[in-house]
């Protein structure tokens, strides 16, 4: 990696890649026109561009993984969904509508190890659309622990024990370890969190991605019925 | 939502309106949202703008950002330090001055741009030295950045020009150009470096 154009956005323990705007680019194959039209259009946060001084003066960079994700979902996207759409789909605003977890498990977001917790604490009438995110939130940061199944149970119990409103869209979750105890928050904005000495912080995830990719397979799964459902990653 | 217009001396409040018409000297006290806006006289509001179709051959002047589709300046417009304007086409054969970003889908200037900013997919900026309008308006454009797919200057001074296809023509001051695509270079313009993989063309 060349370290001139590596950075990261470090606090505490956990580091955020960037990407430069030229680097997107050039990775991606987008236009300036394109980026420009996509900022103005909503369906990248402003949020998103990072102005830093780097050696060859102020440079806006852009979270890494969330960008490049984001750029291939419009990608994908863009010719399904005009542009209001799709920045309605990407848009922080939740989704109404209740999801059942099996749903959630058919498109690849959770695991086995969660789907039987999440159908033993789910609300009768079924997840909320930050709660889905959570979950699959959790999942991500489950498998990047290898955490054993009794502790994913677990944390899936106060993922759902949590009052809303989650805000997840716009949050990270976090999990971490206090006074011997695994637990988990979620965190407003898009900077991990940062503790005192007593906690000690294992996994924190922004999850603006997952709840715009959450929200596509809701949208797709309304036009194509409910039953249409195959397994997709 | 109703049209409004002011002929003589007049101020509106924010708010929703259908067409804005101002012909005298308006002022606008709050954020206004309009299907258009046309300014012949002398127009000043105090909040934000977003219009369908902004018209302006007189002068109007925002303390908030802009968001337009269309946006047609044969006058002055301008908005303040820190304030941005986004349109999906601009046209100016006058002057436009923003403090800060302006972001455009295409935008084509004839008369003189002043901002911080100016990206988006196709920029031309091609200003004059001779004319009428060199009596009334500051005729060379100066813009710190710009930042498009397909940009095209003549009297044009920027600090640092990045793009895919780049036409740097006559009268310009440019202190870094940077193009992934094709560049040309007109013989009296000024650059202080080239960087970026590109193929040169003749000007």
């Amino acid at each position: 990696m060349n370290p001139s154009t590596e950075h990261c956005y470090e606090r505490g323990a956990i580091s955020l890649e960037l990407i430069s705007k030229k680097q997107l680019l050039a990775e991606t194959g987008i236009s300036y026109g394109q980026l420009y039209r996509w900022k103005r259009e909503r369906l990248i946060p402003e949020g998103w561009f990072i102005k830093q001084s780097s050696y060859t003066g102020q440079e806006t960079f852009f979270p890494k993984e969330q960008m490049l994700a984001r750029v291939q979902a419009i990608l994908e996207a863009k010719d399904r969904y005009s542009l209001e759409e799709l920045a309605k789909i990407l848009s922080p605003e939740a989704v109404d509508v209740p999801l059942a977890p099996r749903e959630l498990w058919e498109w690849g977001e959770i695991g086995p190890d969660l789907l039987a917790a999440a159908e033993a604490a789910a609300p009768p009438a079924g997840l909320s659309f930050d709660q889905a995110v959570l979950l699959a939130a959790l999942w991500e940061g489950v498998q990047h622990l290898s955490l054993p199944p009794e502790s994913a149970k677990d944390l899936v119990y106060q993922a759902l024990a949590l009052p809303p409103p989650l805000r997840c869209a716009e949050g990270g979750c976090t999990l971490f370890r206090c006074g011997g105890e695994l637990t988990l928050a979620v965190t407003g904005g898009e900077q991990p969190p940062l503790f005192g000495p007593a906690v000690s912080v294992l996994d924190s995830r922004p999850m603006s991605e997952l709840a715009g990719r959450i929200k596509m397979k809701y949208t797709a799964r309304f036009e194509s019925g409910p039953t249409d459902e195959s397994r997709r990653k | 939502m109703q049209d409004t217009r002011i002929d003589g001396m007049g101020t509106i409040a924010g708010g929703e309106y259908g067409s804005v018409k101002v012909s005298g000297m308006g002022k606008c006290t709050g954020d206004l949202t309009a299907q258009s806006l046309s300014v012949s006289g002398k127009f000043t509001c105090q909040g934000k703008l977003k219009v369908g179709k902004l018209t302006c051959s007189g002068t109007a002047d925002f303390e908030g950002d802009i968001s337009a589709a269309s946006l047609s300046a044969s006058g002055r417009l301008v908005l303040g330090e820190d304030c941005n304007l986004e349109a999906q086409e601009v046209r100016c054969s006058g002057y436009i001055r923003v403090g800060g970003q302006i972001s455009a889908d295409f935008l084509k200037a004839e008369g003189a741009i002043n901002a911080r900013e100016v990206v988006g997919d196709q920029i031309q900026i091609i200003s004059h030295s001779r004319g009428l309008g060199a009596l009334l308006f500051p005729t060379l454009s100066t813009v710190g950045m710009v930042e498009a797919t397909t940009i095209s200057l003549s009297g044009v001074r920027a600090d640092t020009v990045s793009g895919q296809n780049v036409t740097i023509g006559p009268r310009c001051d440019i202190g870094q150009v940077d193009c992934s695509g094709t560049l040309s270079v007109h013989r009296s313009a000024k650059i202080g470096r080239v960087t970026g993989d590109c193929v040169r063309q003749g000007l």
